[in-house]
């Protein structure tokens, strides 16, 4: 029969100890929830800076203010050309849209054409972008104009007596209306990808969360390894001349710790899966599970070459971070070029962050990891 | 040390034939040949790198010789490694305990790593005769460098071992804690367990050792009894005039004479 007191006494080890807890738990839960949710708010807030100088003080260029306004990617800045100037070479605005004197009055006469100048600096970027919303909002007004215009020359060519008024306002604000929700023809380029892949890239990765996890849950697996550098010189010698030895108290230690991070990965399961971060589909909690062994077996290896727990900690936290880059736990960086695609298979986190196409059989990852294993106890029993 | 010389039955506990070792191409030990009987108090001198840790991590299954054989109380120690450690109880030169562990805590994590079950009042008794009991519930961290030792030799008497291999055990304490452990193995052996004490404190080895072995560059220089060796010195036309000045020739000679079996 096995005996697993190791073990036993091991996982009581890590239970009364709350700093080994802290790195178990809230290293690859608490951060990846807290980081994730930073992430996330980051990527809504991040806005547009313009300055917007309005010389023609009229109602269409009141709306084209507001409207510009309401848009989400934008944060405009109403102010005086001197400002404006200023501001652009503070470069606290992308970019400066002066809408020019006359400006209703020539909508209202079918000229389009330099109704607006842009002041742009060497360091604007998003001028083409915002120019973009800015000319959509102007072929707004403009088309209104137009359609209320056209209506308006129907009737009267139709020998039909009405309220021209009346007909040209109800007309601008009927050709208004259908730019709400959104303009006529606006292709569904969202809706069509997602009744493509839509379920599939929910787990891979689009989310911040998940990212981040694989690289919370590596740094994690890295901290708690580094027992293996403090016991490794006088402990492992005199646990070798014991019955059990060496090799059953690396088995046991280590089984124990990946049980914590198991139920750690579990854990981060259910969570992500009650936030909609991922379907909680058995075969992504399995794949989530061989993480960190894969991860255990790589921090196991790399503590058996390291001799100084100071410098374990700064190769561990290079080597993470490094091999979250190139794995994609920051950002989906096998999208860069197909190299970086094909390297990326090579990292554990290619489990979960990519699709299946590119995806190392998890068998691979797993023998892969038994192999560091098995080279690392080998090396930790021989050298001491 | 030889009163209890009769209470025990002379019985070779340890059989060392021909035995070498390398560390890459340097010899760590060459052709040593020895017998340490059971009771005995075996004392390996040597300077800084003549072997003596390497005999003793041998014996205690830690690394394999390259060549000759090496038998524990009968049982062969390449072949049946796992039953020799039943047998012995290693002390590491260095202190080997979980610091930040309690008294208590390092004594039932060392119980478990032996084949039969200890009890926790066992374990207490245990500390009781190294005379660490009030520290029971104490980190280890919190001990002094005296009784972080005795608790060392204590965590490799766990499982009742008929073999304590013993690397420097008293190395960088102060006087009264080497005297109560050097007491406290006087007793161990006159219970019937071997020692092989290794230690470069020669005064240590002249009131705790039956026997010496005498290491230098790997090549055990002499074995035998304090006497054996003031008689062969005295045969080299050598007469020191206290023991100490006798271990200080034989440590300096080249080797002796065939060592005694």
């Amino acid at each position: 029969m096995v005996n697993l007191s190791i073990t036993y006494f091991k996982i009581r080890e890590i239970l009364r100890h709350p700093l080994s807890l802290l790195l178990i738990f809230f290293v690859p839960l608490g951060l990846t929830l807290i980081v994730g949710h930073m992430v996330e708010k980051g990527q809504k807030q991040l806005e547009i800076p313009i300055a917007i100088i309005d010389e023609d003080h009229s109602d269409f260029s009141r709306l084209l203010v507001d409207r510009i306004s309401s848009q989400a990617k934008l944060h405009l800045y109403k102010v005086s050309g001197e400002n404006a100037e200023r501001m652009l070479l503070k470069n606290d605005v992308d970019s400066v849209f002066v809408i020019k004197k006359g400006f209703q009055k020539r909508l209202l006469t079918g000229q389009r054409e330099e109704i607006i100048d842009v002041w742009t600096s060497p360091s604007s970027i998003a001028e083409g972008i915002v120019r973009e919303v800015i000319a959509s909002e102007t072929a707004r007004l403009t088309s209104d104009v137009k359609a209320a215009d056209w209506v308006v020359k129907v009737f009267k060519n139709l020998d039909i007596h009405i309220d021209q008024s009346k007909t040209w306002n109800a007309a601008y604000h009927y050709t208004d209306s259908q730019w709400e929700p959104e303009p006529l023809m606006t292709i569904q380029y969202d809706q069509l990808y997602l009744e493509e892949s839509g379920e599939d890239r929910k787990e891979l990765g689009d989310s911040p969360y998940l990212r981040l996890w694989t690289f919370f849950t590596m740094l994690s697996c890295f901290l708690t390894s580094d027992w293996i550098i403090r016991e490794k010189g006088v402990l492992f010698l005199r646990i070798q001349s014991t019955y059990h030895g060496l090799v059953s108290y690396l088995l046991q230690s280590t089984g124990a710790l990946f049980l914590f991070h198991s139920f750690q990965t579990m854990l981060a399961f259910y969570i992500f899966g009650k936030i909609n971060i991922i379907q909680m589909r058995p075969e992504l909690l399995m794949l989530m599970i061989v993480y960190p062994f894969v991860c255990m077996a790589l921090s196991v290896w790399s503590a058996s070459f390291t001799k100084q727990i100071g410098s374990y900690y700064i190769v561990s936290f290079l080597f993470v971070i490094i091999i979250g880059i190139l794995g994609g736990s920051f950002f989906p960086v096998q999208e860069f070029s197909s190299t970086l695609l094909k390297l990326s298979m090579f990292f554990p986190q290619n489990l979960l962050l990519s699709n299946d196409q590119v995806k190392i059989h998890t068998p691979l990852f797993v023998s892969g990891a038994i192999v560091l294993w098995m080279l690392a106890i080998r090396r930790l029993r021989e050298k001491r | 040390m030889d009163a209890c010389d009769s209470e025990v039955k002379r019985k070779a506990m340890i059989q060392i034939e021909n035995v070498s070792k390398y560390y890459g191409k340097k010899p760590s030990l060459q052709g040593v040949t020895l017998k340490i009987e059971k009771g005995e108090v075996f004392g390996v001198l040597g300077p800084n790198g003549a072997g003596k840790s390497t005999l003793l991590s041998i014996l205690s299954t830690i690394s394999k010789p390259a060549a000759g054989r090496v038998e524990i109380n009968g049982l062969d120690l390449k072949k049946q490694a796992k039953l020799v450690r039943e047998q012995i109880g290693y002390v590491p030169q260095d202190v080997a305990l979980w610091e930040h562990l309690t008294v208590k805590d390092n004594l039932i994590f060392w119980s478990k790593f032996s084949k039969q079950r200890v009890s926790k009042e066992e374990l207490y008794e245990l500390c009781r005769t190294v005379r660490l009991e009030e520290k029971w519930n104490e980190k280890v961290s919190s001990l002094s460098g005296g009784m972080k030792r005795k608790l060392n030799i204590a965590a490799a008497l766990i499982h009742n071992p008929d073999i304590l291999l013993m690397d420097e055990p008293t190395v960088g304490i102060d006087i009264q804690s080497k005297l109560e452990i050097n007491q406290y193995i006087r007793d161990l052996a006159c219970h019937g367990k071997t020692i092989v004490y290794s230690t470069h404190d020669m005064s240590e080895i002249l009131s705790l050792c039956n026997r010496i072995g005498v290491l230098k560059s790997g090549v055990l220089q002499f074995s035998g009894t304090i006497a054996e060796a003031r008689e062969m010195v005295k045969r080299k036309g050598f007469l020191p005039n206290s023991d100490e000045k006798l271990i200080y020739f034989l440590l300096q000679s080249e080797r002796a004479e065939k060592p005694l079996p």
